[in-house]
């Protein structure tokens, strides 16, 4: 199904991984993989793009290439330890269908341990 | 009584609160103990935090192995993208050694270890393979006859399968049989094992745009089959395919009205469950009336 009206396509990024490297690790395609493991799972010789992708993107982001909108999430995972923002209040909103506090950020402990497993180098690559 | 640890994971527990309520009340009913704990961390998606850094990544993801590992219980997730990394995670680290030894240099710095013990369970995979279709069906004493219901697989339920370990990755037919066990048909149409992009959305308009197409693709094909509804296994693709259908009828003037079920709202309305006590009343697209013409 091809409906990514530019092309997206995981064959031609996989074939610039080794004939356009340092065009790939500076383009925005490279951050498209949705991660739906479709090419992966279908690949008759066993390539794994999906994997072949995420490693390219670390290259990438060694170099300081991330695109905002994954920056801005990875950040957001970060300081909060999820991906979608928790109001202040949700816990109440939550207590009236009877169910469990989750808190607007997840505990302590964990975003301490987090951070320390990320890492400040890492952490200051997001924030830049 | 079974017991789990639950992993409630954000997309379900910050947009899809339906879906908890209905998944809390239906492991109830069946006589399932789940426990929470407050330190987990993020899953990280394998498309985000394991871009940066692989080892690291993967360090985050295990570190709710490790947890899970301390209570001895499966850990049970709400969503498909949670239960993907996770099992992703597992799969990586007890097939290389090397990578274990590497990841587990991450965790000692915080205390913790990955050991291999862990078990990684989705709420459609803990039905299927702790429950069984068998005992759904025994249980089934309001069935759901005359519903036309159309599976919406999602991506890692079942992909890859060396990871997911749960259905057949081209013909994937266990979410079709469970909700046969409902007393609903399951309809066979081919997007049924698509993906929805809704957990690719992160990358802005041009994933929204991308996931408004493949949305209209999907619901053409359900609705041509002749489905009443939509069932789901993910938030993400819940929240795709309600969202799709609003944005459609307000651009296009199409109407699919296709309701948007997750599997536990038709496995408990068919336990006799009502569905204020499933968050029915909580979904974008309201599921009422097609309710009332199955006397619900």
């Amino acid at each position: 199904m091809f409906v990514v009206s530019f092309g997206f396509n995981p064959r031609k990024l996989l074939q610039r991984v080794s004939s356009d490297l340092q065009g790939l690790l500076e383009s925005d395609e490279l951050w498209l993989c949705a991660w739906c493991y479709r090419c992966t799972e279908r690949c008759p010789s066993g390539i794994q793009p999906t994997e072949i992708f995420l490693l390219t993107r670390n290259l990438a982001a060694r170099q300081g290439h991330i695109p905002a909108n994954p920056r801005a999430i990875m950040g957001q995972i970060m300081r909060s330890g999820r991906s979608i923002p928790v109001p202040s209040d949700f816990d109440e909103w939550r207590g009236e269908y009877g169910l469990p506090p989750i808190g607007a950020t997840i505990s302590q402990t964990a975003l301490d341990e987090q951070r320390k497993i990320f890492g400040e180098k890492l952490l200051r690559r997001l924030e830049a | 009584m079974t017991e789990y640890l639950l992993y409630p994971g954000c997309v379900a527990s910050v947009r899809e609160l339906g879906y908890e309520i209905a998944m809390r009340a239906v492991f109830k009913e069946l006589g399932a103990d789940l426990k929470g704990r407050d330190d987990f961390n993020c899953c990280m998606p394998a498309c985000l935090v394991h871009s940066v850094d692989y080892v690291r990544g993967l360090a985050l993801t295990s570190r709710n192995l490790a947890i899970a590992e301390e209570e001895e219980m499966p850990l049970l997730t709400l969503c498909s993208s949670c239960f993907g990394n996770l099992s992703r995670a597992k799969y990586l680290l007890d097939t290389n050694k090397e990578l274990r030894r590497d990841v587990n240099k991450h965790l000692s710095a915080v205390g913790r270890e990955y050991t291999g013990k862990a078990k990684v369970k989705h709420v459609v995979t803990a039905l299927y393979e702790d429950y069984t279709p068998e005992v759904l069906n025994n249980i089934n004493v309001e069935p759901l006859t005359g519903l036309k219901a159309a599976p919406f697989y999602g991506c890692h339920l079942f992909l890859p399968q060396r990871y997911a370990k749960f259905d057949d990755s081209d013909f994937p037919e266990k979410l079709d049989h469970l909700i046969q066990m409902t007393g609903a048909d399951s309809v066979d149409y081919h997007e049924k094992s698509s993906c929805c992009i809704g957990c690719g959305s992160f990358f802005g308009k041009v994933s929204e745009e991308a996931s408004f197409k493949l949305a209209e693709v999907i619901l053409d094909d359900a609705k041509v089959a002749g489905a009443d509804a939509l069932v789901a296994t993910c938030p993400f693709c819940m929240m795709q395919l309600e969202v799709g259908q609003m944005k459609l009828k307000e651009e296009k003037g199409k109407l699919y009205d296709l309701p948007v079920f997750h599997y536990v709202d038709i496995l408990g309305l068919s336990m006799g469950l009502k569905p204020s006590e499933l968050g029915l009343d909580m979904r974008r697209l309201d599921p009422a009336p097609l309710l009332s013409r199955l006397g619900r």
